[in-house]
C-alpha cells in the first residue's frame, strides 16, 4: 500500500494560489475573498490585517504583484485586489486592533531601525509577548514612509495596531556596535536601519548557510532586514513581519535560519474553471460600492488545484479530498480490531468506481483508485471487509462460471479456431439475443470463431478477492490455450480491460472494431432508417481505445443515428456507477453517479458496455446498447424509452444465461446441456405477484432463492401461521444471508401464492438445546 | 407489536412471544428480544423489523 500513499506526497490540494504565492504577505486571498463575497466585512478586515500588520500602511504600499499572476489576467483580467482590500477598509465596521492573552516571555529583542520594517517586527514579536526594545535615533516612528505617505495615515495605524502591546523606544544617536547590545543580555537583534544603514556587518558576515544576513555573535543572535538588504515599500512592511516569525522561530529552537519570504507555487488550474468576465470597475472612481466589491469577489475562481473534486465521482459524493480519503484509508487498514481505532473509510472503500480516473486527471497523477483498491484487498486479507459489499457479484460470478452458464467451446466440426467471441457474462444476462445475434454475425464472417461464456473475473478483483481473481484468470487462461490461442473477440468493454492488463499474451479486438470493418457486417453506407441525435457514451474502460471509440460511433451513423456530443464524458471517460459494485456498500453513491452521468446531454446515449446501459436506464435515461440498435432495431419513429424491452430483473439474468448457454449448444454443437436445471415435479406451483417480483428484482433476491425458502418451511414445517390472514412465515439461511417468505395456500389445491419476500443480513443464532430439547439448528 | 398476538408456531400451536434471541453478524454477537415460540424456539421476524431497525443495526455493524 506505501507505494500508493507515497504518491500522494505530490498532492497540490495545498499549494498557494497564484496570487497568495506572488503577495509579499502571501495573504490567503481565497479567504478573504470568500468572506467578502457572504459581506463579512469585519471577518474580511480580519485576514488582512493578520496578513499584513499594517493594513493602512498596506493598503497604500501595495502594488497588487498579485494581478499578474491571477490566471483571470490573461482572460478577463486580473481580480482587482487592491480595490478589494480598500473596500474591506471602508466597509469593515470593527478594525480594532486584537488583544492577544499570551502569558508574557521573559526573551529579549531588540530591534534597530523604527521604519515601517523594524515597527513590523516589533509588532509580531509583541504579540506573542516578547520583550521588545526598539532603538531609533529620535522618537520619530515611520521612517522612510515620511517621504511617501501622509503621516496622519501611517502613525495612526501605528498607533492603533501597537495599542494592546507595549515596548521601550530608546532614542539613540546610533547604536556603536554590536556589543553594545550583546552587552545588554539581548536574545536577538533586527537590524532595519534602512537603505545604506549601518549594517553591523551582517551584509558581509556568514549566515550563508542559515540562508540569509545573520549571525550568531555570542548569546546573541542578529538578523537584517528591510531597506537595509533592498527591500523597499511593501516588501520592508512584509519582511519586517516575516523576520518576526524567523526570530520567534530561532528563540524557540536555537536554531539559526534565515528563511527568504518567498512562496513559489506548483499550483495547477483547470482550464475549464477560467472565465472571460471582466472586473468589475468601480462607478464612483477609484473605491468600490459595497456590492461592486462582492460582485468582483465572486468573480475570483479561489484557485485551488481541484482536478480530483472535479472529475472524480467519489470525492464530489463524499466532499472530501484524496489526502483525506488516504488518511482515512490508513486508519481503516491499519491492523487492529475497530474497538481500538477507527475505521472511517469502511464503507467509502466499497464505494468506488475504480475507474482509474483520478490518475488521468490529476496533475500529479495521483492513483487514488488505486490505493483504494489496494486498500479494499488489504481488508479482504485481514477478513474485515463486510461479506455483504460484494457478495450478490461473487454468487453472481460462481453462477456465470458454473455449469449452468458456462461454455467455452469451438463450432461443431472446427477442431481449432482462429477467434474465439467472449460477450462477458453481463450481456448475456441482459440480452441473451443479442449474444447470439452477434455470434452468428461472427460466424458467417468466420466459422471457426469459438464461443467463451463465462464471467471476466471482476467481481473478485473489486472484491479485492485477490487469490480467486487470479483462479478465474488462471481458468481463462488455460482454456484460452486448450482453444489454441485464438484471437479474442470482447463485446464487454470492461472484460476486454481486465484481459489486457492481467492477461497480456492475449490478442484481444472488440466486436464493434469487427463489425464496422469496410467488408464487416455492417459496412458503412448502408444508413439505417434515420433515427434523429443520439450521444454515444463511451465507458470508463474504453477510455484509452480509440479504436472501439471510432468503430462504435462508425456502426451508430449506419444504423442511421446522428451523433451529438457528450463532450466532458468524452475527454474524462468516467463510469456509469456500476463499476467497482458499489451499490449495495452505496446505494446513494451508484445512484448519484448514474444521474449524473445521465445529466449531462438532453440527447438518448448509446451505450456499448451492458452495465453502463442497465445503469444509464435506472437512473431513467434513454439508453440502448449498440447491438440492440444493430440487431434489434426498435421502430425509427419510437422514441427510445418505450422502443427498449424492461430490463431483465436479477432472476431472469441468470435464467437467461443458462438459457443461451442451452440454445447456444443445441444450435451450434448439436448437444443437450449436461446440467440441465433439476425440476421437481411435485414441488408446488408458487405464484408471485409482478409488484413483488419487481421488489425482489431491486432487493437483488432471486425468485429461485425464495422459491427454496417456501419449500423447505413447507417440507420441515417450520414456519409461524397467522390465523386473521392464513398466512404462513419462515426462513432459511442460503449462503450468509437469512432470508424470509410469507405465503398463503390458494385454494382448490392451486398451489401456493407468495406474499412478503426478504432477507437480513445478520444471522439468528439458535440454541441447540431448547427446554431440554436438542433443536435442528442447520437453518 | 399487533401481530405478535396473531402469529403462532405452526409445530407447536402455541403463541409466539418476545423473548430474548441471539443475532450474530460481521464477528460481533448480541441480544435482542424477538418473537419466539416458546416451546420450540423458532424465531419469526416481521418484514419491518428486518427493514427497519435490523437493517440499521447492520449498516452501523459494517461501519466499524
Amino acid at each position: 500500500m506505501s507505494e500508493y500513499k507515497d504518491n500522494f506526497d505530490a498532492c497540490l490540494q495545498k499549494e498557494a494560489p497564484f496570487c497568495g504565492a506572488a503577495c509579499p504577505f502571501h495573504m490567503d486571498v481565497p479567504d478573504f475573498v470568500e468572506k467578502i463575497r457572504k459581506g463579512m466585512w469585519n471577518a474580511a478586515f480580519k485576514v488582512y490585517r493578520n496578513a499584513t500588520g499594517f493594513p493602512h500602511i498596506a493598503a497604500a504600499l501595495c502594488h497588487a504583484p498579485c494581478g499578474p499572476a491571477c490566471p483571470l489576467a490573461a482572460r478577463g483580467g486580473a481580480i482587482e485586489t487592491a480595490l478589494l482590500e480598500r473596500a474591506c477598509l471602508d466597509f469593515a465596521k470593527d478594525k480594532g486592533a486584537t488583544s492577544y492573552n499570551v502569558p508574557g516571555k521573559h526573551r529579549r529583542i531588540a530591534v534597530v531601525g523604527a521604519g515601517v520594517s523594524g515597527l513590523a517586527c516589533a509588532l509580531r514579536l509583541c504579540a506573542k509577548k516578547y520583550s521588545v526594545e526598539v532603538f531609533a535615533r529620535g522618537t520619530r516612528l515611520g521612517g522612510k514612509l515620511w517621504e511617501i505617505l501622509p503621516p496622519q495615515l501611517f502613525l495612526r495605524d501605528i498607533e492603533e495596531q501597537f495599542q494592546h502591546e507595549t515596548y521601550t523606544l530608546h532614542d539613540v544617536v546610533s547604536v556603536p556596535g554590536r556589543d553594545f547590545l550583546n552587552a545588554r543580555g539581548f536574545d536577538a537583534v533586527y537590524v532595519a536601519t534602512g537603505a545604506g544603514g549601518d549594517d553591523f556587518g551582517l551584509l558581509d558576515a556568514a549566515g550563508e548557510e542559515a540562508g540569509g544576513p545573520c549571525l550568531r555573535d555570542g548569546h546573541t543572535a542578529w538578523f537584517a532586514g528591510g531597506a537595509l538588504i533592498g527591500d523597499a515599500g511593501a516588501y520592508a512592511l512584509a519582511g519586517g513581519l516575516h523576520m518576526g516569525t524567523v526570530i520567534d522561530n530561532f528563540l524557540k529552537t536555537d536554531k539559526l535560519s534565515y528563511p527568504p519570504n518567498r512562496a513559489e507555487t506548483r499550483m495547477v488550474l483547470d482550464a475549464a474553471r477560467l472565465t472571460d468576465a471582466p472586473p468589475v470597475l468601480p462607478r464612483g472612481g477609484d473605491r468600490y460600492a459595497e456590492e461592486e466589491a462582492r460582485a468582483e469577489a465572486f468573480r475570483c475562481l479561489k484557485c485551488q488545484c481541484d482536478a480530483c473534486r472535479l472529475y472524480v465521482d467519489l470525492c464530489d459524493f463524499t466532499g472530501k479530498w484524496p489526502l483525506r480519503i488516504r488518511d482515512e484509508i490508513a486508519a481503516t487498514t491499519l491492523p487492529g480490531v475497530s474497538e481500538v481505532k477507527a475505521t472511517p473509510a469502511k464503507r467509502l472503500l466499497s464505494a468506488s468506481n475504480l475507474a482509474k480516473l483520478c490518475r488521468e486527471v490529476c496533475p500529479a497523477e495521483i492513483d487514488l483508485e488505486g490505493l483504494i483498491l489496494e486498500g479494499r484487498r488489504s481488508m479482504h486479507r485481514q477478513d474485515k471487509a463486510p461479506w455483504v459489499f460484494h457478495d450478490f457479484w461473487l454468487r453472481d460470478m460462481d453462477f456465470a462460471d458454473g455449469p449452468a452458464a458456462a461454455l467455452c467451446r469451438a463450432p461443431a466440426g472446427a477442431a481449432s479456431c482462429t477467434q474465439a467471441f467472449f460477450p462477458g457474462c453481463q450481456l448475456g444476462a441482459g440480452d441473451p439475443g443479442l449474444v447470439e445475434a452477434a455470434y452468428a454475425a461472427l460466424l458467417a464472417r468466420r466459422p471457426d470463431t469459438a464461443l467463451f461464456l463465462r464471467c471476466c473475473g471482476a467481481p473478485a478483483e473489486w472484491a479485492g478477492d485477490e487469490e480467486r481473481h487470479a483462479a478465474a484468470l488462471a481458468e481463462i487462461r488455460d482454456a484460452w490455450r486448450a482453444l489454441g490461442e485464438p484471437l479474442m473477440l470482447f463485446a464487454c468493454p470492461s472484460c476486454m480491460e481486465a484481459f489486457a492488463r492481467c492477461i497480456p499474451e492475449m490478442p484481444q479486438r472488440s466486436i464493434y472494431e469487427v463489425f464496422a470493418e469496410p467488408e464487416g457486417v455492417f459496412a458503412s453506407g448502408e444508413a439505417g432508417a434515420a433515427r434523429g441525435e443520439w450521444a454515444v457514451f463511451d465507458p470508463c474502460a474504453a477510455r484509452r481505445d480509440a479504436g472501439m471509440r471510432a468503430a462504435v460511433r462508425r456502426l451508430a451513423v449506419t444504423a442511421g443515428c446522428n451523433l451529438g456530443m457528450l463532450a466532458e464524458q468524452e475527454r474524462v471517460t468516467r463510469c456509469c456507477g456500476y463499476g467497482g459494485q458499489p451499490a449495495v456498500a452505496n446505494p446513494a453513491y451508484a445512484a448519484f453517479v448514474a444521474e449524473k452521468r445521465a445529466a449531462e446531454s438532453e440527447l438518448p446515449y448509446i451505450a456499448y458496455c451492458s452495465n453502463c446501459r442497465d445503469a444509464l436506464r435506472k437512473a431513467g435515461k434513454d439508453c440502448l446498447h449498440i447491438l440492440e440498435l444493430l440487431f434489434a432495431p426498435p421502430a425509427a419513429d419510437a422514441p427510445a424509452r418505450s422502443a427498449a424491452p424492461r430490463l431483465a430483473t436479477v432472476t431472469e439474468r441468470r435464467r437467461n444465461r443458462a438459457g443461451l448457454k442451452r440454445a447456444l449448444l443445441a444450435k451450434y454443437r448439436n448437444e443437450e446441456d449436461p446440467a440441465p436445471p433439476a425440476e421437481d415435479a411435485s414441488a408446488p406451483q408458487i405464484r408471485i405477484g409482478e409488484a413483488l417480483l419487481a421488489q425482489m428484482d431491486a432487493d437483488r433476491i432471486l425468485e429461485e432463492e425464495a422459491r427454496a425458502v417456501v419449500l423447505f418451511c413447507e417440507r420441515t414445517g417450520r414456519r409461524v401461521y397467522n390465523a386473521d390472514s392464513g398466512a404462513y412465515g419462515g426462513y432459511r439461511k442460503i449462503g450468509h444471508m437469512s432470508y424470509w417468505v410469507e405465503y398463503r395456500p390458494l385454494g382448490g389445491g392451486d398451489g401456493l401464492e407468495l406474499l412478503r419476500v426478504y432477507a437480513h443480513r445478520m444471522e439468528i443464532t439458535l440454541e441447540t438445546v431448547w427446554n431440554g430439547i436438542k433443536q435442528d439448528v442447520d437453518l | 407489536m399487533e401481530s405478535s398476538k396473531t402469529w403462532i408456531c405452526d409445530r407447536c400451536k402455541v403463541e409466539m412471544q418476545l423473548m430474548e434471541t441471539q443475532f450474530s453478524y460481521l464477528k460481533r454477537s448480541f441480544r435482542h428480544k424477538a418473537l419466539r415460540c416458546p416451546a420450540c424456539g423458532q424465531v419469526y421476524i416481521p418484514e419491518e423489523l428486518a427493514r427497519g431497525r435490523m437493517r440499521e443495526v447492520e449498516k452501523t455493524l459494517e461501519d466499524k
